[in-house]
């Protein structure tokens, strides 16, 4: 009666549950009044240990739980781009906390609390748990973004992501029942089983519809976007950080098992869809982004525009757009936590995020201005760095699949986004500095910072492994169904 | 015998329903409310789906509904008049949601008639079954919401707890 369950394959959630149980104990039990940041030391002590297990979980497939948690390459895959994801955002909360003072353990905990739901996610392959995994990350990232409560703005964040968030929940919740009521099953196999043999119906279209209304609310693609700007404005800039990056990434593994997994047979249906919401969101993320003035807005829309771009491989709908889809983010990783963590360390010094105050950053530290450069070059997809050979795979893979046109909105808008973010670049190195005292970076922050700087040139120039990384993660995915 | 309750329960369900609506006073209304959910978790309770039942009467009538209660007396909501332009869009409001609620209840049993779906349904909803199915086949969803919980801990700690210094004044937000 009792199903036997394979506990190797769901290791790696444990073992971030009994962190984090540990840390709930240590939050406890420590004396009030340490100045040590105990929980943030073993925090990263433990993502370390995380991670070198991880590699270890490299060949791991297989499923459990009756079919409701899978282990697979693409599980496997985003893993470990939340631990690396992790590893920036903890970094920066530290920091952040560090110069605004007040409680921080309770975040770490809730970053920990999201870092597990981003996992499950990955591994879910049964719309039951990536409802609760879904909820999991997004609960954590409502209390966070709110964390900052004399902060009005951080408020206002908070409850407009918990209102418009528990709707695209409730969403998601209405199409999964609509896919039950068809299919009379939850599990991703027993769907793809369905979608496999059947025509589309209204039914199925609906709860497909609904359920990827929530998806795109994670990934903010139009139109349900309008939470972005001001959570990216009002939460603290890990948050930030890790909406960017994490949330997003985490809605693009929920993209890919939906999109690639159990749809994957009506690809003729939705293929058209995709690509016309792409070109949409792209297009309006870059050119509301020109008109901003407050740096963590202006990557909001940014961020949108990235998730146009990153829909085009969804829309291509082949192996190679999905691959395409995973080396790109991975570029994005290194690019966007690179500004998010030259943001944090300005933010520390001059307390403002205003791109006005940014004038002249080279001559007050020139790491943080080359960082932030990189960062804003590589994102507007300039070769030789990471961001380009990104867009490039995806617009190979969407004129591949015959969509041209896409192919050439998509150019246009690469070209729009190099003018707000040159605009950034030229008020960084050419503006004369309002205050000249020199903004001084502690040696950890500037080792990390080497080392996005690092990663953001390297995928950029020896693409090969990355790229073959990408593709091994879809060709191993289960339940996939792509040509 | 079964079918006299049947009828009992749910002519009292449409009473009390119909109270929920038209009574003018909101205490009224929310005691209305608690005796519909009642015979609702009755009629559950005949069709022998005990479990459902229970779940309705302890978390609507018994949890819910007495939130309901202390809110409206907290509130003092009996002085509430609305002028006649507010009334009469709520009226526009109210008729076209009950004609798509018409509509939808109409489809609704033709397709629940024609579906067959759960007439060969073998789930007994007794608390044993729902418990048996709980931690064998769910037991992966059930222990993930204990995270959940943990989630609404922290979320409640950190938010209740004295205000934070952001170092941001008045002056730059």
């Amino acid at each position: 009666m009792f199903p036997t369950i394979n506990w190797s394959l769901i290791s790696l959630e444990s073992f971030m549950t009994l962190t984090l149980v540990v840390l709930v104990i240590m939050d406890i039990s420590l004396p009030k009044k340490t100045n040590r940041d105990w929980i943030g030391i073993v925090s990263f002590g433990s993502l370390f240990g995380l991670i070198a297990f991880w590699l270890t979980q490299h060949n791991l497939s297989g499923s459990t739980f009756g079919g409701m948690f899978v282990m697979d390459s693409l599980a496997w895959f985003f893993k470990g781009f939340f631990l690396l994801a992790m590893v920036f955002v903890f970094a920066m909360t530290q920091q952040y906390f560090k110069a605004l003072g007040g409680r921080r353990n309770e975040f770490y905990l809730l970053l920990w609390l999201a870092l597990i739901g981003m996992s499950l996610i990955a591994s879910a392959a049964d719309f039951l748990i990536l409802f609760i995994a879904l909820e999991i990350m997004t609960i954590s990232l409502y209390v966070m973004t709110a964390y900052l409560k004399s902060d009005k703005l951080s408020l206002e964040a908070g409850m407009k992501y918990l209102i418009l968030g528990a709707l695209s929940s409730g969403f998601f919740l209405y199409g999964i029942s609509f896919l039950y009521g068809v299919t009379h099953s939850t599990r991703f196999e027993a769907i793809l089983g369905y979608v496999g043999t059947h025509a589309m119906n209204p039914m199925m279209l609906f709860g497909m519809v609904l359920v990827f209304s929530a998806v795109a609310f994670k990934i903010a693609a139009i139109p349900f976007h309008m939470w972005v700007p001001d959570v990216y404005q009002g939460a603290p800039t890990p948050v930030t950080a890790l909406l960017s990056v994490g949330s997003k990434a985490a809605g693009f593994v929920m993209l890919m098992r939906l999109f690639f997994g159990i749809f994957a047979p009506w690809h003729q249906e939705w293929g058209l869809t995709l690509a016309v919401l792409s070109a949409i969101t792209m297009t309006y993320g870059n050119l509301v982004a020109m008109f901003q003035t407050n740096i963590k807005r202006l990557l909001g829309y940014s961020s949108i525009s990235h998730a146009g771009y990153l829909l085009m491989g969804a829309a291509a709908g082949t192996v190679l757009g999905a691959s395409a889809m995973n080396f790109y983010l991975l570029g994005y990783l290194f690019t966007n936590l690179a500004a998010f963590l030259v943001i944090v360390l300005v933010f520390v010094a001059i307390k403002s995020d205003e791109i006005a105050d940014y004038a002249g950053l080279s001559k007050r530290s020139g790491l943080l201005a080359a960082t932030l450069l990189l960062a804003l070059v590589s994102l507007a997809g300039m070769p030789p760095l990471a961001g380009f050979f990104g867009k490039f795979a995806l617009l190979v893979s969407v004129i591949q699949s015959g969509y041209t046109w896409l192919a050439l909105i998509a150019a246009v808008n690469i070209v729009i986004s190099l003018y707000y973010y040159l605009l950034i670049v030229k008020r960084i190195y050419v503006d004369a500095p309002k205050v000249t005292s020199p903004i001084l970076v502690s040696s950890s922050m500037k080792l990390l910072l080497s080392f996005a700087i690092l990663g953001i040139i390297v995928i950029g120039i020896f693409q090969g492994p990355f790229l073959d990384a990408a593709i091994t993660a879809v060709r191993g995915m289960a339940f996939g169904f792509i040509k | 015998m079964p079918s006299l309750f049947f009828y009992f329960f749910a002519a009292t369900l449409i009473l009390a329903s119909l109270c929920v609506v038209l009574a003018r006073n909101p205490l009224y209304n929310v005691l209305a409310l608690v005796v519909a959910i009642f015979s609702l978790s009755s009629l559950f309770v005949l069709l022998q789906a005990f479990f459902v039942g229970m779940i309705l009467l302890l978390v609507y009538a018994g949890a819910v509904l007495v939130f309901f209660i202390f809110v409206v007396m907290c509130l003092n909501l009996t002085a509430i008049s609305l002028t006649f332009v507010e009334q009469r869009r709520f009226k526009t409001l109210g008729y076209l949601s009950s004609i798509l609620f018409a509509f939808s209840f109409f489809f609704a049993t033709q397709s629940f008639l024609d579906a067959q779906l759960f007439a060969t349904s073998s789930i007994r909803g007794t608390i044993e079954t729902v418990g048996q199915i709980l931690f064998t086949d769910y037991l992966l969803p059930f222990e993930l919401t204990s995270l959940l919980l943990l989630i609404a801990l922290f979320g409640i700690v950190s938010l209740a707890q004295g205000a934070l210094n952001t170092g941001k004044e008045e002056g730059q937000s």
